[in-house]
């Protein structure tokens, strides 16, 4: 096997590589014709960022059918999305239930002492009603319900549709960890009763590191976890009441903000359903290959209506972390290995504590690059 | 450029930018500015705009559900609060 000259990039679960054109020269006119920060003067340039931003939150919102742009927040990403939900959210003594291949972006806070939440853990993959396993779990204390999306580990997709109906008729407030669903499956807020939406703005929406978003439904109301300037109501010493403000402290990423409009801009042109479809045909391309070959094993959703594309694999008695080396230096191929910052979710498919090698196509992989993928692990798995 | 003695000021810039939105649609000639600081400490923008598309204005604040804080007119020196 030779050394491909063009890396294979496969770990888009990671961060969507490469980015669509329009994402670049948005950032850059955002820096060198705009530049002024948004709301921060009155000026022609200031306004335009404002206007930049404006335009954006709109866009969010009707990219996830949210109500309200207002509460559509911007983040640095989906982990500080979900910091901010969460410790805005709840108070001392509340109980949560958590659903799904779960990440330490939820896992983590959650168990921070200080914000003292007591946590029921539901495994439930689309075999029982869910309404009757919540009420198994659910206490008079119980405010929320927390589901990942979609798993970042085995891809694992969370029906959003049923998961919405259970917990409104529980009375429950659906928090989603969006980090990997967002452009990898359709989302709707209203539809699908979700409270609080976490997501990340550099994976599936196809913008830049250091970009997420925080989308809260109609009487959703967060304390606010950073404090500080607004650029309203400066005389006051409380953060502004109201929304966007009240959970937007600081100066905020216009060049991120303008990529990251021009990646969901991009994904409505290509049109979402056509793009997770083309992820999908290299995946299965991949799976079907890989399944193939004798001592791998394959994690991936049996259910197609229940999978996003991407899933993990590994080969019998070779270690993820050589197998990703041979694909790196040997064959030019980036994967992620290892337990991909979801442990539980290795517990959960039974790949703890060696943990998967990964494989995230993008919607610029090619069919190509895929057997190329295809025949490096067959030689490393002794096949060739 | 406009030049009016009536200023509408929202709570946000969220707010405001919205309602230029529907200020243009409604067909006001508007100018963004900053908010006087005689009406009061907070930094805001407002827009200013003529006496004669106050009508079309409060249409729009309506059409548009816009969290109005107050409109203005300069008389003289001083900002008088529309009722």
């Amino acid at each position: 096997m030779t050394m491909n000259t063009k890396p294979v990039y496969l770990d888009n679960a990671a961060t969507s590589w490469p980015k669509p054109e329009h994402v670049a020269r948005a950032m850059q006119t955002a820096m060198a014709d705009i530049g002024a920060n948004p709301g921060r003067g009155g000026y022609a340039q200031a306004r335009a960022a404002g206007r930049l931003i404006h335009d954006t939150r709109i866009l969010a919102a009707r990219f996830f059918n949210a109500p309200d742009p207002a509460r559509v927040i911007f983040t640095p990403c989906a982990t500080y999305s979900l910091n901010m939900a969460l410790q805005g959210f709840f108070k001392k003594g509340d109980h949560v239930i958590v659903m799904g291949r779960q990440h330490n972006a939820v896992i983590r806070p959650l168990h921070d002492r200080r914000l003292g939440v007591k946590v029921s853990r539901l495994v439930w993959n689309d075999t029982a009603p869910l309404v009757k396993e919540l009420a198994r779990v659910q206490t008079k204390k119980t405010r929320a319900l927390i589901v990942n999306h979609a798993s970042n580990v085995d891809g694992f997709l969370y029906p959003l549709d049923t998961i919405g109906r259970a917990a409104k008729k529980r009375g429950l407030t659906l928090i989603v960890d969006a980090a990997q669903g967002a452009g990898n499956a359709a989302i709707d807020m209203r539809r699908q009763n979700i409270g609080i939406l976490c997501a990340t703005g550099h994976k599936g929406l196809l913008g830049p590191a250091g970009t997420g978003l925080l989308l809260l439904n109609a009487g959703i109301e967060l304390m606010p976890l950073i404090k500080g300037g607004t650029g309203s109501y400066s005389d006051k010493e409380a953060m502004p009441a109201v929304y966007p403000d009240r959970l937007e402290a600081g100066s905020l990423n216009l060049p991120g903000i303008a990529g990251l409009g021009a990646g969901i801009r991009e994904l409505m042109k290509l049109g979402l359903e056509k793009s997770i479809a083309k992820k999908m045909r290299r995946t299965e391309q991949a799976h079907a290959a890989l399944s193939k070959i004798p001592g791998i094993r394959l994690y991936w959703p049996a259910k197609k209506e229940l999978r996003i594309p991407l899933f993990s694999f590994s080969i019998d008695g070779i270690d993820p972390a050589e197998v990703g080396d041979m694909l790196d230096h040997r064959h030019n191929v980036a994967c992620r290995v290892g337990l991909h910052c979801a442990p539980d979710a290795h517990r959960e498919i039974g790949s703890f504590p060696e943990g998967t090698i990964r494989f995230a196509p993008g919607i610029y992989t090619t069919a190509a690059e895929v057997e190329h993928f295809i025949h490096a692990v067959r030689e490393i798995a002794g096949c060739l | 450029m406009p030049v009016g003695t009536l200023i509408a000021i929202f709570d946000t810039t969220y707010e405001t930018l919205r309602a230029e939105d529907f200020f243009r649609e409604a067909g006001v000639v508007f100018r963004p500015v900053l908010k006087p600081r005689k009406i009061g400490s907070a930094c805001r923008m407002a827009l200013q705009f003529g006496e004669e598309a106050l009508p079309s204005a409060k249409a729009a604040v309506a059409q548009g559900k816009l969290a109005l804080n107050a409109f203005y007119r300069k008389e003289g020196e001083q900002w008088q609060k529309l009722d």
